[in-house]
């Protein structure tokens, strides 16, 4: 069964994260896009809707929860992921709370955000809500 | 209960001996904060490693354990050589402003450019949380740092100040003060003390080590010829124990000698430390493994991260060793 | 650039004060360790038994710990608190031998027949069996026989399959999350884990040799499997929170057993546990099995009518055949009331749509039969001693059978105005945030207290909003029936105790707190972290008065090592208990030396009160006043002797110099160009300087840190001293002020006191004023609030100079009070 591309949008507004991200992602052959203002990335986001978002949780002008709730409304089955610097795991929690699929803390490794965005993609792939 | 007994119960309550046990009890903590030291540069160290991403909150936060374990071990080293105190917090003021420095003025461009020049391309060929933690590491234990100025210098010099605080008036000291709390002279030369309990070996007749739980003391003396408990003319060692640890110190004024070792069964708490005045000892002694460091004033060595049975092996080799 | 440490001293400090200093930053520090185990070993007995070896290595490293905080306030103080060290020790053997325990199921057995028990335990059996025990050794045939598979197989099987720590993962963080999908995917994992586990062969032996031995006797009966779990049945009633698995051919018995174990993890039995503060590791299951009884008719009998107790009626529902679809709900029954008394009638309730009249509607059973089933119900409940709930059969033999037996659960009298009024309010929470400190719901009137307020005109049963979760209200804890916190941390004293005496409490309400401004009532349920407006759920209220009544400490949450380590006793750092020998628990232990290592620093400054003679440097200012700076830390960014305050960098001392500094503030050095020509003690007097009757060798002076200041000023014939640490964290922050004497005569000082008193107080500092010394303390506050705090301080002590001169009544007193604090600063001239 051969696998679709991913479309991943990346935001996060210091660049060392796209840099490094970008090319550890695009391995896989998923498509990724990043960017440094959560302005241009919504925008684009209106333009073409993305499988997966991974956004910071702080960043300068528009913060990740507010980028969540947007992308959330734009697109039910969107997945997104929280980077969360050192020491904001409470609001990680909270982004959980408000629909995130699940968030990762700095310091990471670029492979275990793949391992995220693998379980976000299967879920996608069966399109499903989970009931019990 | 007679008189005599009672006089014997009062003596073991002897504050001499509660501070020893204290004492024995910071010394371990001591090499705790040693041990988290130690795991704050493997920690740095891994995400230099160029696989990680983080930011520079990450690396201002690391530095910031540093100082503060490093403080605590320097607590410990005044709490137990009060007479160096004062040097060790000069150093470690000296490093703290390092820390600031590191803080404050990392990632700033430090040459001016002139209006004439042509702006040269940003130079940031090296992203600057990287370039911080790499700065970070230098100063920890960078092999290119001058020398004296990292922070494991600071940590060999503060063990150091701490193991000749405990050298040969210390043990004499010691000596004294076991000899006159206990009555008779203990089985295999080694002053038995439980850390928690205050009271000294006592000599009821029968094989009183065996009356200590202590598994690493087990260990230590199984092969040591520990079933011919006989009394021994000059002890030479005292043993504060606990059910999991043991603190091993030399009585003998020439021959200074520690060992610590805690093993509980996680491999993150436990470990053996072991110093000794004459290092050619430590190399009869050792089975393999241990990670050492020579001084000008004797030799130290450690294990780390290992498993239960590792230690308890360890110190069978090393009481068989040591006690014959 | 090779550093010789040994050359840079290009600054002094003192190292006994250093060394006093860092052993406090040390002492505090292993508090807030201590207290963060303290918190987790909480949740863990939650799921461990005290003889569990997990338990040991955390409860021996806080033990570790506070002995080592024992030798830093003995440091600090001179060996002052030497008794500590027996304490310490005394504990730490006492744990020990809690830990060389056995657990107490080795050599239980597994399986218990219920017929061949003379006393059987309900902690081995559940509380279902006991009751059906109970029942069989009162009334013969009356119940059918049975076995029971004990708590300790139950315990086994956790264990062998490794489900504690499971379970508890699961289970973390499951009282405080929101999302039901999250809750309900998690307990169906559980169900899931428990299903598939292992059974020890063991147990399984004993199960088959008892249903062997039953076969004999009865052959081709099918089982009847049903919880039994320990509190259940008792005067805590699960209820309908398991499952019972009916009609079980033997040879699906040990799959029946584990489905009905996984029944324990339902969602409705987390919720009724975690809402009822139940342990899980104290409500283990045993699982009852008693052949099906092959009934004509079954029900259920209550032995008094719920709805109206005072009717002396018994109510019975009845179906044919089985009664369990009755019992859930799914089938309807009929019902017929019996009053009790010498000459018992019955009624036959008509159904909904059916005719009225005496006449027997249920065609299944005999109104004998009736009457029967309501006289040995009567005799039960004189054997019980309470009202019953009784699941009841009619064999084919026509034999009565009583199958279950619980404790009725009357609820209290609803008052209709309320359950009107709750109706008619809005269904929507006035406020819905917050982190849950402890769960429950709580009803009552709702109370602000402001710090400094009088915690004894706290009513009974109120709902306290408090800014800060201050340990003083520790004190209050016992008789309100929630907390709500508007700013706090989860970890520290009061979180602990709050848990400690099963108050609902929230924390980090916010701003949301304004909203609660001219509520009278509110309902709080800190499980979901919602608060309502006025009363919501009729009965709350009157169990929150009995749990407040019983002293509001959770029966459950006891065991030696509660004792020993978690339990506060010393709870007054005034009262004269308040002293190293009375600490029975670590957690006294860590509060006392909290307590004596901060009063020790505040007292070590007056005692430096002579031969300063090494350097320090001074304080550049164009405010006239001299203050000479120790620098503990290289806090000082100066390297010559003469400072400007901005290069302070020490967070308590640039908020007192902010306040110092407030251009409001009114020098009267200013008018020193008029003053110019007056004489000196005149100019003394007004001024207030540093000059004045003290030997010259006395100055006012600084010790400073990056997050510490120990200040102590002499003014002409007074003397302030704050010394505060104030850092980012909370736990440790404090501000002291300590503040005595005066020019003037006694009277004056006296004056000067109470105004100080009456300044501190609303503005949130503890006060203790004994004739013209005032001692005040403000602690445990975030950054923010105490750098605001000392601030105050500066402005005060300023203010506070001239006000001998100015007090010449007591009338006076409570006027420059009211000027103070509307901040009239001008007045103070």
């Amino acid at each position: 069964m051969s696998k679709q591309p991913l479309k991943i949008m990346l935001i996060d507004d210091e660049n060392i994260v796209g840099k490094r991200l970008k090319p550890a992602l695009e391995k896989t052959g998923d498509i990724v896009e990043t960017f440094e203002e959560g302005e241009k990335a919504l925008a684009r986001f209106d333009e073409t809707p993305f499988d997966i978002v991974v956004t910071d949780i702080r960043m300068e002008n528009i913060d990740g929860i507010e980028i969540l709730e947007q992308v959330l409304a734009k697109s039910g089955r969107t997945k997104v992921i929280i980077i969360t610097g050192y020491a904001t795991v409470e609001i990680a929690r909270e982004a959980l709370s408000k629909g995130a699929f699940d968030f990762i803390a700095k310091p990471f490794k670029p492979a275990d955000l793949r391992g995220i965005i693998e379980r976000a993609s299967k879920e996608l792939r069966s399109g499903f809500l989970h009931t019990t | 209960m007679n008189i005599l007994k009672k006089l014997k119960q009062i003596r073991h309550k002897e504050p001499g001996i509660r501070e020893f046990c204290i004492q024995t009890i910071r010394f371990k903590k001591f090499l705790e904060n040693a041990r988290a030291l130690l795991d704050l540069f493997e920690d740095g160290r891994e995400k230099a490693l160029g696989e990680y991403i983080f930011d520079r909150h990450y690396v201002v936060t690391l530095i910031d354990s540093v100082i503060e374990r490093l403080g605590m071990m320097v607590y410990d080293g005044c709490v137990l050589v009060p007479e160096s105190g004062e040097k060790l917090y000069t150093t470690y003021d000296t490093h703290k402003r390092t820390a600031r420095n590191l803080i404050d003025f990392s990632g700033i461009v430090k040459k001016a450019v002139s209006p004439g020049d042509v702006t040269p391309e940003t130079s940031k060929t090296v992203d600057q949380e990287y370039q911080l933690l790499s700065e970070a590491l230098q100063w920890f234990n960078g092999k290119d740092a001058p020398l004296d100025s990292t922070v494991m210098a600071f940590m060999k010099q503060i063990f150091l100040k701490v193991i000749q605080g405990h050298g040969s008036s210390e043990v004499i000291k010691n000596r004294s003060l076991f000899e006159n709390s206990c009555g008779k002279i203990p089985d295999m030369g080694i002053y038995l003390i439980d850390l928690w309990k205050d009271q000294l070996a006592l000599p009821e007749g029968n094989s009183s080590i065996n009356d200590f739980n202590s598994i690493p003391l087990n260990h230590l003396l199984m092969d040591a010829g520990g079933k011919d408990l006989k009394a021994h003319p000059n002890p030479d060692w005292i043993a504060a124990v606990g059910e999991y640890q043991l603190s091993l110190n030399s009585l003998r004024a020439d021959f200074q000698f520690h060992l610590v070792t805690l093993a509980t069964g996680d491999a993150d708490a436990d470990f053996i430390f072991i110093f000794a005045d004459d290092a050619a000892i430590l190399d009869t002694l050792l089975p393999p493994g241990f990670h050492t460091e020579n001084t000008g004033y004797g030799q130290f060595a450690w294990n780390l991260g290992i498993s239960e049975k590792t230690i308890e092996d360890s110190l069978m080799i090393i009481g068989r060793n040591l006690f014959n | 650039m090779s550093i010789n440490p040994e050359n840079i001293a290009s600054y002094d400090t003192d190292y006994n004060f250093r060394f006093r200093y860092e052993t406090l930053r040390s002492l505090l520090n292993k508090n807030g360790i201590a207290l963060q185990i303290l918190s987790d070993l909480e949740a863990d007995l939650n799921h461990m038994h005290h003889y569990d070896k997990r338990i040991k290595r955390p409860i021996q490293r806080l033990i570790t710990e506070s002995l080592l905080m024992a030798q830093e306030l003995n440091l600090m103080t001179g060996e002052k608190y030497s008794d500590l060290y027996g304490v310490i020790s005394r504990i730490r053997n006492q744990t020990d031998k809690l830990f060389s325990e056995q657990p107490p199921d080795a050599g239980r057995p597994f399986v218990l027949r219920l017929d061949n028990q003379d006393d059987p335990d309900p902690l081995q059996i559940g509380g279902k069996a006991f009751n059906v025990w109970h029942l069989g050794k009162h009334f013969n045939n009356l119940a059918p026989p049975g076995f029971v598979v004990t708590t300790a197989a139950y315990n086994r099987i956790i264990e062998d399959n490794n489900l504690h720590d499971r379970i508890r993962i699961l289970l973390n963080n499951l009282d405080v999350t929101e999302d039901e999908a999250q809750f309900k995917s998690r307990t169906e994992t559980i169900r899931r884990l428990i299903r598939e586990s292992t059974v020890h062969e063991g147990i399984e032996e004993c199960i088959k040799e008892q249903v062997e031995l039953f076969n004999q006797a009865f052959p081709g009966e099918l089982w009847a499997v049903r919880s039994s779990a320990v509190c259940e049945d008792g005067s805590h009633s699960f209820a309908g929170q398991f499952d019972s698995e009916l009609q079980i051919k033997h040879e699906n018995i040990v799959t029946a057993y584990l489905h009905v174990l996984a029944g324990r993890f339902t969602d409705r039995a987390v919720k009724y546990r975690i809402h009822n503060n139940f342990r899980e590791v104290d409500t283990p299951m045993a699982v009852l099995f008693m052949p099906m009884v092959d009934s004509v008719a079954a029900g259920v009998v209550h032995s008094t009518d719920i709805k109206d107790p005072d009717s002396n009626t018994m109510v019975i529902s009845a179906v044919p055949g089985l009664a369990n679809r009755m019992v859930k709900g799914e089938e309807p029954a009929d019902t017929v009331m019996i009053s009790k008394g010498l000459s018992p009638e019955l009624t036959w309730v008509p159904p909904a749509n059916g005719d009225a009249g005496n006449t027997r509607i249920a065609d299944y059973i005999s109104n004998e039969k009736i009457f029967e089933i309501a006289k040995i119900t009567g005799q039960a409940v004189a054997k019980f001693g309470h009202e019953l709930d009784i699941e009841w059969a009619v064999d084919k033999n026509n034999n009565v059978r009583f199958l279950q037996a619980r404790q009725l659960n009357i609820p209290r009298i609803e008052n209709p105005e309320i359950t009107e009024a709750s109706k008619r309010k809005e269904n929507l929470p006035v406020i819905e945030a917050g982190i849950t400190i402890f769960p429950g719901r709580a009803e009552g009137p709702v109370t602000f207290l402001s710090p400094g307020a009088d915690m004894s005109e706290v009513p009974e049963g109120a709902i306290v909003v408090v800014e800060h979760p201050r340990p003083e209200l520790s004190s209050i804890l016992p008789k309100i029936a929630a907390l709500l916190v508007v700013e706090g941390d989860p970890v520290g004293h009061l979180a602990t105790l709050i848990r400690e005496f099963s108050v609902p409490c929230i924390f980090r309400l916010g701003k949301n707190e304004n909203i609660l401004h001219g509520k009278n009532i509110i309902s709080v349920n800190a499980t979901k972290r919602t608060v309502y407006a006025g009363m919501r759920w009729p009965g709350i209220r009157e169990r929150v008065l009995a749990r407040i009544s019983a002293g509001n400490r959770h029966q459950e949450k006891s065991g030696p090592l509660y004792d020993l380590v978690l339990a506060l006793n010393l709870l007054d750092p005034d009262a004269a208990s308040f002293k190293a020998k009375s600490c029975r628990s670590v957690h006294d232990t860590l509060r006392f030396m909290h307590e004596m290592s901060v009063r020790s620093m505040f007292d070590f400054g007056d005692k430096q009160n002579r031969g300063w003679n090494r350097k320090s440097k001074k304080l550049i200012t164009g405010l006239p006043i001299k203050l000479q700076l120790i620098d503990l830390d290289g806090s000082v960014l100066e390297n010559s002797n003469n400072v400007p305050p901005e290069n302070v960098e020490s967070t308590p001392f640039k908020a007192l110099w902010r306040g110092i500094m407030d251009e409001r503030l009114f020098w009267p050095e200013r008018w020193e160009k008029t003053m110019r020509g007056m004489p000196a003690d005149f100019q003394e007097a007004v001024l207030g300087g540093n000059r004045g009757p003290r030997r010259a060798s006395d100055k006012n002076y600084a010790i400073i840190a990056k997050d510490y200041m120990n200040l102590n000023a002499r003014f002409a014939y007074h003397y302030a001293m704050v010394d505060a640490m104030v850092g980012p964290g909370t736990e440790h922050n404090y501000v002291h002020l300590r503040f005595r004497g005066g020019g003037a005569g006694d009277e004056n000082r006296k004056r000067r006191a109470r105004f100080l008193e009456q300044v501190l107080r609303p503005s949130g500092f503890g006060v203790d004023r004994s004739g013209d010394l005032v001692t005040a303390w403000f602690r445990h506050y975030p950054q923010n609030d105490s750098e605001n705090a000392l601030e105050f301080l500066g402005r005060l002590i300023i203010c506070a100079r001239q006000l001998d001169v100015a007090l010449r009544s007591d009338r006076s007193v409570k006027l420059y009070a009211d000027y103070f604090l509307r901040e009239q600063f001008k007045r103070f001239v």
